[in-house]
């Protein structure tokens, strides 16, 4: 879908790091045995139509970049229409026909803005409960995802409607906040019910900044996800143990394009128009050279740094602040990572991201209910500050957190609860101030 | 139609029957994040049907406030005044350009029938976009795309169409954009 151009070529090989770096330098975690180089992995983000990559690339790389880019571009479109070539494939049952209509500029999905249906962003994952367990078996009716949209011939799974209430509270300054607080109204389902154990898993589509980096980052830190078998670096609960695998799950289950890797949509037996459209198209439907060019894309795709660089500077002592309120503890300033090619002639070198990739516990108030209302406990991994800088200077429908429930960071602060309940109380300690030198050092991420 | 039903979680309530089906219904129409009244109203009306250039050099020049259904050309045969801003795979694509002439500064909006990519050049720069909207159940419009611009000539360019008639207006925008969650 449409988002803002420029007509300035973006590609910048190198990442500028400066400022990330004067940061990273005042806040690395204590005691945490790093690597003194500067963090890699950022680069300006010129042109939001032409995204740069975090390291410098070959002519070939660059090509297979720029092919990626067109890939996550591109609306599929259904098998049939005359032409479409590789593009041909979408459906039968999607949510969305690219990539680019979610993960919007390659930066975060647009959130919900208020009362009325999910944004394309939003969708509803679906997991089932097994006793205790939380399994990525889907809804026997409706699969992984519940689909929105479908092809000619095909009848869309439901829709999917939010609803906000509110839950109040004020800083210790006196100053009010409110939070909203959602559920989910699915109607249309036209599969028949799911089932009352079915997980409803709102997910707003993630920015894809640093992937291939935050892959780079060894898996030994990683905590199983609660229910799951998988431990990942991806997903807001960690169940993508690759790219490689998210992506080929998004294609399949969001938007109905089979790969190599997954060469089945996501139909039940109860939807049997799907079954019958889905076995007649040829497998896969994305061609393997335009799966390895996304796969390229999103792994060499930057971080975007503050624009114009270095104009963003945080407050003296935001940093501090920062670190003083626990933050640091889950959204870790540094990670090392080991490159597949060396950069500068390193592998090992150090990102910047904000995040230790592990999963927490953040309270109840997140938790995800199953369809007969059962809350069910909800880990989430720490997800990455990097970048926030660039996604609050493009703030059209910027939402936070899993749901994008949260309007503001403010409010993305005010929903830690769980293993970081210390540092929300320390922050709703803050005077407003204080708060906004907080907020102003989280911009210059 | 099989069995319909309506299910809300959180407050966790659950429905089944016609009341769900009318909810369901509902939420399938025409539903964009800003107020488009204007917009369908022409979509709505009568279109005037041009064939959009294969170059600047042979474009039609489109007014604004009037529906026009455009006939596009197989995407390689077009000649863009400037690159999409987008790269994209265009097999099986349909293009096309157009002139748009903008009396006075403001915010206007592009609209299109289906989901196709849109840009506005002026001389040899694209014009930024603010913002989009969109509603997938929908073709009067499908697809609104929000520009500010100065007064001037421009450069309308279709490109990745998936078919070769797509139906435009040029409007201006109100001064309000408060709405929904759909569309984005």
């Amino acid at each position: 879908m449409q988002g803002p151009t420029q007509d300035t070529d973006g590609r910048v090989a190198r990442a500028s790091v400066a400022l990330v770096a004067i940061v990273a330098a005042l806040i690395s975690p204590a005691g945490a045995a790093l690597n003194t180089a500067a963090p890699i992995g950022s680069a300006p983000y010129v042109s939001a139509g032409d995204l740069p990559a975090w390291r410098p690339l070959t002519p070939a790389e660059q090509r297979l970049f720029d092919l990626g880019d067109a890939v996550f571009n591109t609306p599929f479109v259904p098998v049939g229409t005359p032409g479409a070539e590789r593009r041909s494939g979408l459906g039968p049952l999607f949510n969305a026909a690219a990539c680019d209509q979610c993960h919007n500029e390659g930066a975060h999905g647009r959130g919900p803005i208020g009362d009325g249906p999910a944004p394309a962003a939003v969708v509803i994952e679906l997991q089932t409960m097994v006793g205790e367990e939380r399994l990525d078996a889907g809804d026997p009716s409706y699969g992984h995802v519940l689909n929105t949209q479908a092809v000619a011939g095909v009848v869309p799974e439901a829709e999917v409607l939010i609803h906000y209430g509110s839950r109040e509270g004020h800083y210790a300054d006196g100053t009010p906040w409110s939070l909203r607080v959602p559920s989910y109204e699915i109607s249309g389902l036209h599969y028949g019910p799911l089932e009352p154990t079915t997980v409803l898993e709102p997910r707003i589509a993630p920015p894809l900044f640093g992937l291939g980096l935050l892959e780079a980052v060894p898996g030994p830190q990683m905590r199983a996800p609660l229910g799951s078998a998988d431990a990942g670096h991806f997903n807001w609960q960690g169940t993508a143990p690759s790219i490689l695998e998210q992506t080929t799950r998004a294609f399949s289950r969001e938007m109905g394009l089979t790969t190599s890797v997954l060469p089945r949509d996501d139909c039940t037996l109860s939807q049997v128009a799907c079954g019958q459209l889905s076995a007649a198209a040829s497998v896969p439907e994305v061609q393997e050279e335009l799966l390895q060019a996304l796969l390229a894309f999103e792994h060499w795709v930057a971080v975007p740094t503050p624009l114009p660089t270095g104009a963003v500077v945080p407050p003296p002592g935001s940093a501090e602040l920062f670190a003083a309120l626990g933050c640091l503890a889950c959204h870790q300033s540094q990670l090392q990572v080991t490159l597949d090619v060396p950069l500068e002639g390193r592998r090992e070198q150090v990102i910047a991201p904000y995040t230790d990739l592990r999963l927490h516990d953040l309270g109840r108030g997140l938790d995800d209910k199953t369809v007969a209302g059962r809350p069910v406990p909800s880990r989430w991994r720490t997800a990455p500050l990097w970048g926030l800088g660039y996604r609050l200077r493009h703030p059209i429908a910027l939402t936070f957190l899993h749901d994008g429930r949260a309007r503001s960071v403010d409010e993305a602060i005010l929903w830690h609860e769980g293993e970081a309940l210390r540092a929300r109380e320390a922050y709703i300690k803050l005077n407003a101030v204080q708060r906004e030198k907080l907020l102003q050092f989280l911009s210059s991420l | 139609m099989g069995s319909r039903g309506r299910l809300v979680v959180g407050a966790l309530m659950l429905f089944l029957g016609s009341a769900a089906i009318q909810a369901a219904d509902a939420a399938g129409g025409c539903q964009f994040a800003w107020d488009v009244s204007h917009e369908q109203a022409l979509f709505n009306g009568a279109v005037k049907t041009v064939a959009a250039g294969h170059a600047m050099s042979a474009a039609p020049q489109l007014v604004p406030d009037q529906l026009y259904e455009l006939a596009l050309a197989p995407q390689e045969q077009v000649t863009f005044a400037v690159a999409p801003g987008k790269k994209m795979l265009s097999d099986g694509a349909y293009a096309g350009v157009a002139h748009v002439h903008i009396a006075q500064a403001g915010t206007y909006r592009v609209s299109l029938s289906a989901p196709f990519w849109v840009d506005l050049a002026s001389g040899d720069k694209l014009i930024v976009s603010g913002d989009f909207t969109g509603s997938p159940h929908c073709d009067t419009p499908r697809k609104i795309v929000q520009f500010v611009l100065p007064a001037g000539e421009f450069a309308l360019q279709l490109s990745g169409a998936t078919s070769a008639q797509v139906r435009v207006t040029v409007t201006s925008a109100p001064t309000s954009n408060a709405g929904t969650n759909a569309g984005h």
